[in-house]
C-alpha cells in the first residue's frame, strides 16, 4: 500500500513539466530602444485568473522605482502581459520588473539596456 | 547537535546544498539566510538559556532558519527577516499543547511577520521539482507522512483540476498551484502533524481545502501558510481521535 502511495505520488509531481507554484515563475523582459518600450511578460499559473493573479507590478530603472502598477485579474491562466513606456532608459541602464501574486510570493527580475 | 545520519541531518545537508544550488543560480539572497540564522540563534540562545542554563543550537532550529531564509523575501528590511526567525523558534517555546508546540516553527515566523508588517515571501526554488519531489518523498516515507501527502495531492486534483476544466484553463495549471518546496519540506514536519494514519490524510486533504478556500476568496495573504497553521491548530485533536483497529 505504501509502495503504491509512494509510485503514485511520485508519478503525480514528476509529470508536470512545467510546474509553478504562487510567486511568478519567470518574468521575460525586453525592451526596445528605437520605441521606448518595455514589455514583460511574467508567468504566472492559475486556474482561476479572477481570484489568483499578479496583483502588483513595479519598475525600478537602475534601482529608482518609478512604475507601479495594480492589477485585479490576470490576462489568463498561464501569465500576465504588461507593457510600458520607458523615455529615460537608455543603453547601459538596468531595469526591473517585480511582479506580486494576489496570494503570497513575488519575483524581480532585471535586463541592462543594450 | 546535528547528528548526520538522523532524517533531521539529512534534511538540514539537503537544505544546505539545495541553497548553495540556488546562490549558486542567482535566484537566492544569502543576506536573508543570515539574517534568519541570526534571529533564531537569539531566540534559541535565550529560551534554552532560562531553560537549562546553557547556551545551545539544536538541529530543529537549524531546520527552522535554513526554511524561513528560503521562503521569506530576500529584501524585506533585516529586522523584518530577523523577527521573522525569531519569532519561529519563540512559538516553538511559548505556543505549546502538552509539552509539544502547536505550529510549524518556519511557517509561523513568516506568518507573524506578514500579519504585522505585510511582508513578502519569495519561496525560493519551490520550482525545482526535479530536486524538490524525489527528496520529499523521501523525507515524507523517513517521517511517515506519506498518507498525508496523499491527502493533499488527491485534494488538490480534485479542487483545482475541476476549477482548471470549468475556467477553460490549460491542463497543466492543474499542477500549478504545487508548490513544491511548501508540500515536500514543509508541509510533512513530523512535530507539529498527526501521528495516527486516518489523521495524517485528512490533515493533508483539509490543507488543500484551506488552500482552496482561501484563494477563491482572495485572501490577501499566503494562503499556504495560513492553511497549514490552522491546520496545525487541529492536531491536537485529530491525535485524539481513536483509530480504528485491524483485525
Amino acid at each position: 500500500m505504501k509502495r503504491t502511495l509512494f509510485v503514485l505520488i511520485y508519478f503525480c509531481a514528476i509529470c508536470v513539466t512545467s510546474a509553478y507554484a504562487h510567486p511568478p515563475r519567470d518574468i521575460k523582459i525586453s525592451y526596445d530602444p528605437s520605441t521606448k518600450m518595455l514589455r514583460a511578460v511574467i508567468e504566472h499559473g492559475t486556474s482561476n485568473p479572477s481570484a489568483h493573479y499578479i496583483k502588483k507590478v513595479d519598475i525600478s530603472l537602475n534601482g529608482k522605482e518609478i512604475l507601479q502598477q495594480e492589477i485585479s485579474r490576470q490576462d489568463d491562466g498561464s501569465s500576465q502581459h504588461v507593457v510600458y513606456f520607458i523615455p529615460d532608459a537608455k543603453v547601459g541602464d538596468e531595469i526591473s520588473v517585480e511582479g506580486y501574486c494576489s496570494i503570497g510570493g513575488k519575483l524581480k527580475k532585471r535586463i541592462t539596456v543594450q | 547537535m546535528i547528528k548526520t545520519f538522523t532524517v533531521k541531518g539529512k534534511l538540514i545537508a539537503f537544505l544546505a546544498l539545495f541553497t548553495l544550488l540556488l546562490y549558486a543560480q542567482g535566484s537566492f539572497l544569502p543576506r536573508a539566510l543570515f539574517l534568519s540564522f541570526c534571529g533564531a540563534a537569539a531566540a534559541e540562545s535565550l529560551f534554552f538559556f532560562l531553560k537549562k542554563q546553557k547556551f545551545s543550537f539544536p538541529s530543529s532550529s537549524a531546520i527552522s532558519a535554513l526554511i524561513v531564509g528560503l521562503v521569506i523575501a530576500g529584501d524585506e528590511p533585516w529586522w523584518v527577516i530577523f523577527l521573522s526567525s525569531l519569532a519561529a523558534i519563540s512559538s516553538k517555546y511559548l505556543i505549546r499543547f502538552r509539552k509539544k508546540h502547536i505550529f510549524n516553527p518556519a511557517a509561523f515566523g513568516i506568518f507573524f511577520v506578514f500579519i504585522l508588517f505585510k511582508a513578502n515571501t519569495q519561496w525560493s526554488g519551490t520550482f525545482l521539482w526535479q530536486i524538490l519531489v524525489p527528496a520529499g518523498i523521501y523525507f515524507a516515507y523517513q517521517v511517515r507522512k506519506i498518507g498525508l501527502l496523499a491527502g493533499y495531492f488527491a485534494v488538490s486534483f480534485l479542487l483545482f483540476g475541476l476549477q482548471s476544466l470549468i475556467n477553460n484553463s490549460a491542463p497543466s495549471g492543474i499542477f500549478g498551484y504545487f508548490s513544491y518546496f511548501y508540500i515536500f519540506i514543509m508541509l510533512i514536519e513530523p512535530k507539529t502533524t498527526p501521528v495516527k494514519n486516518f489523521a495524517k490524510v485528512f490533515f493533508g486533504a483539509a490543507a488543500a481545502c484551506w488552500i482552496f478556500i482561501f484563494v477563491q476568496a482572495r485572501a490577501g495573504f499566503d494562503a499556504e501558510l495560513a492553511a497549514l497553521l490552522l491546520m496545525n491548530l487541529a492536531v491536537p485533536f485529530l491525535n485524539m481521535i481513536p483509530e480504528r483497529r485491524k483485525k
